[in-house]
């Protein structure tokens, strides 16, 4: 095929026909007969022991069904992400932020699950909390582990000799930078409803992005087998990294198993902020040298993320944080360092960026500032430094395109009239005033080399020649199954409209790996090119025969056979038929694994 | 607590509803009437998630007691173009990508139609202001206000005389 036909065009978005009307399902829309409330009890301090737990009150209550203690966990307490299972899903003795969970209980209505709450009876014991992660780290602070030091983690990506740049450098610039805990505030609080299907398989319907490994923790906490739990993902209300981790589904799955009822359990939008990761609020300790013609010779960056008391993707955010310290900037001689430190605030994780914003502020204040020391132009000192096609990151890494970092600053700046900006009036009303910033960032996709970056597809042909897409990818609204459906649609030849996609449910679709990191159009989408070839074989093979033509001159293009540019009369359903009775397939499963540099150490 | 019979129309058709006093509009319309379209994003009036239109006017479902509901005329999304047809606003907004997840969708086009309602050549304020309550986290707010001037531009052709 010689160019794109449907990648490259427009489409309205999947579903959005039902957003629209009113009609898209999202998960507190979902009922079942005889369903329940499920609510869980969160602590009362941030830090503390926990001397007794009393829920012989709440049980007896009217219309209370279910009350849960960690008592009452079939398989292990603790969700279980990243390798690391620190996390209780109920506290056992100790709680360590305000977003631990003590008791989950299912009721019959609202009502009587909020009486069950007031009715359990837990006495404290609060401790000295760590708040702050600078004094975290120093020697003597009380410690949020007893058994694990307040430092979690210390990265250090070094390249170069980061004294002797800045021996090199004419000036050097120093400075502390302090970001905030930033809540993703996606609209749709997290939830989940749980079932027992009829053969006693747990369906657990949940708002996530990584519904596979949802179904794994499932399966841990209950002791069942991970084949007896299916989890499926309605319409997601917004994510941004903060519906990745397992939120309720577990907690829903096991008051659902222990009350044989379906149950239904939305965060309040307060439990909501409670709870779920945060983007870290990090304290970056900048210092830059740099030549008077306004070239970089040495950076060095001390970062200290606080990631609250629980490993979550802490180390991870941090560590790909100093990888992306340096900016879109050469440089040399390099030492980028971060720290990621226990403290009882809220756990920090995903969220938009990964850290890259983090640091991307403290880079661009440096760049601005050292333009104005050097009486430079901030454009250009940002394109004398910029990277390019062949550099090589500190990271080891070296770059096959450098992403138009050159080109997009340049054409940027004509667009915005760059040169002229001082000559535009800077107040052209009384309440209006104009004023120009320019700034960059480095970022990367995929998962790295720390986690499985992985993802399969599954396509099948009817004998219409209408597809149906089955993608284990969630989709938040940024568009991924929209573009999951053209790129199946552009490599089987026929119309975006002749793809339906099955949207993730762990019975129907394959795993995906959670739509994080910008990866799902990158290793889905390369699953189902993948997924493709055996249904497009079945079909040209079927098409070469009935024509007589050679297999390599023939091609589909929306719907239709075509032989170098002319359309033939026959179309893909005709095939679709003809490859059926010839003992065809005309389904295919896809699999696809970013691949990393494997002699390079920080790679993300 | 005992209920109490409630008169309202909701999307034109008359209802009796017993509900609790204590109730509120959101509740009613999500478990009651099953008009799922009206989305509880905080339930405290800050996120404009349960927007619908109430005697012509846009209102937070989730600050409405039910009681106060008596004999008022109620428009959910489901309500819009009588269910079947599209308005202009629904069918831009498809156009237009003014939403991604789509959580605040239904009340951003309530507050929009509340606005075209009474206002067919708004301004570009004029829209902000119509959609100030109604919190968006994916999007940017720029195509919502492009898909409305548009639906206003296409309602304003469809009035015109001749």
């Amino acid at each position: 095929m010689s160019e794109l036909e449907i990648v490259r065009n427009k489409a309205s978005a999947f579903g959005s026909l039902d957003v629209v009307k009113g009609k898209a399902y999202y998960l507190k829309d979902l009922s079942f007969p005889g369903m329940l409330v499920g609510r869980l009890l969160y602590t009362a301090y941030p830090c503390a022991k926990i001397l007794r737990i009393d829920v012989d009150i709440a049980r007896s209550l009217p219309g209370v069904v279910a009350v849960l203690t960690h008592h009452d966990i079939p398989g292990e307490n603790s969700y279980f992400y990243g390798g690391n299972s620190d996390q209780p899903l109920l506290a056992v003795d100790r709680v360590y932020y305000q977003g631990d969970a003590l008791v989950a209980v299912a009721a019959e209505n609202d009502e009587a699950a909020n009486a069950a709450l007031a009715a359990v009876i837990v006495e404290y014991q609060p401790l000295v909390g760590v708040f702050d992660p600078v004094a975290a780290m120093q020697p003597g602070s009380p410690r949020v582990w007893q058994h694990r030091d307040n430092i979690f983690d210390h990265t250090c990506v070094e390249d170069g000799n980061v004294e002797n740049g800045f021996k090199e450098a004419d000036i050097i610039i120093e400075n502390t930078y302090h970001t905030q805990l930033v809540e993703q505030a996606f609209l749709e609080p997290e939830g989940a409803l749980a079932l027992t299907d009829l053969d006693g398989t747990l369906i657990v319907y949940a708002s996530a992005q990584a519904p596979h490994r949802d179904r794994m923790q499932i399966a841990r906490a209950l002791a069942l087998p991970e084949s007896k739990v299916r989890v499926i993902v309605p319409r997601i209300g917004g994510a941004f990294g903060g519906k990745d981790e397992a939120h309720v589904q577990i907690h829903a799955a096991l008051l659902a198993h222990a009350t044989g009822r379906p149950v239904r359990l939305v965060r309040t939008r307060e439990e909501s902020i409670l709870t779920h990761v945060k983007r870290h609020p990090v304290q970056i300790k900048y210092k830059t040298g740099v030549k008077q013609d306004g070239r970089i010779t040495a950076v060095h960056v001390l970062a200290i993320g606080d990631t609250g008391p629980y490993v979550n993707a802490g180390q991870e955010v941090m560590g790909f944080l100093a990888s992306m310290a340096a900016g879109p900037y050469r440089i040399a001689n390099v030492r980028l360092e971060s720290y990621t430190v226990f403290t009882n605030n809220p756990i920090c994780g995903a969220m938009r960026g990964f850290g890259v914003p983090q640091v991307a502020y403290a880079y661009e204040r440096q760049m601005d500032e050292i333009a104005h020391r050097l009486s430079l132009d901030p454009v250009k000192i940002r394109l004398l430094n910029g990277l390019e096609t062949g550099d090589r990151l500190p990271t080891g890494v070296t770059l096959k395109e450098a992403g138009g970092m050159k080109a997009g600053l340049r054409e940027a700046a004509e667009l915005a009239d760059w040169e002229n900006r001082n000559s535009v009036e800077r107040q052209p009303a009384p309440n209006l005033r104009r004023g120009w910033g320019v700034a960059t960032s480095l970022f990367s996709i995929g998962l790295g080399k720390v986690w499985p970056d992985h993802a399969g597809a599954g396509l099948e042909m009817t004998l219409d020649g209408s597809v149906i897409l089955r993608t284990g990818a969630t989709d938040s609204g940024q568009g991924t199954h929209t573009v999951l459906a053209q790129i199946a649609a552009e490599a089987l030849g026929v119309e975006l409209s002749s793809v339906r996609v099955i949207t993730p449910d762990t019975d129907k679709t394959l795993d995906a790996g959670s739509s994080v990191a910008t990866r799902q159009i990158v290793v889905s989408g390369n699953a189902f090119l993948q997924a493709a070839k055996p249904i497009h074989k079945s079909l040209l093979l079927t098409a070469a025969e009935e024509t007589g033509l050679p297999e390599e001159k023939l091609s589909l293009r929306r719907g239709f056979l075509y032989c170098d540019d002319e359309p033939l009369n026959l179309t893909v359903s005709d095939l679709a038929k003809k490859a059926w009775f010839k003992d065809r397939p005309l389904h295919g499963e896809g699999f696809y694994a970013m691949e990393y540099p494997k002699d390079v150490e920080h790679v993300q | 607590m005992t209920e109490k019979t409630v008169h309202l129309w909701v999307n034109d058709r008359e209802l009796s509803i017993a509900a609790e006093p204590s109730r509120t509009l959101l509740e009613v319309l999500r478990e009651d009437l099953k008009c799922i379209s009206v989305k509880e994003g905080c339930g405290r009036g800050d996120c404009g998630s349960c927007v619908v239109i109430m005697d012509g006017k846009p209102v937070n479902a989730c600050l409405v007691l039910i009681a106060q509901a008596e004999d008022a005329h109620v428009l959910t999304l489901e309500g819009l173009s009588g269910g079947t047809a599209l308005h202009p606003l629904q069918r831009l907004f498809v156009d237009k990508w003014a939403f991604q997840c789509g959580f605040c969708t239904p009340g951003m086009i309530l507050s929009s139609y509340a606005l075209l309602m009474k206002n067919l050549e708004p301004t570009e304020e004029d829209i902000k202001e119509a959609i100030v309550g109604n919190l968006c986290r994916c999007t940017d707010y720029h195509r919502v206000i492009e898909a409305v001037q548009e639906a206003a531009r296409e309602l304003r052709q469809l009035n015109e005389p001749g």
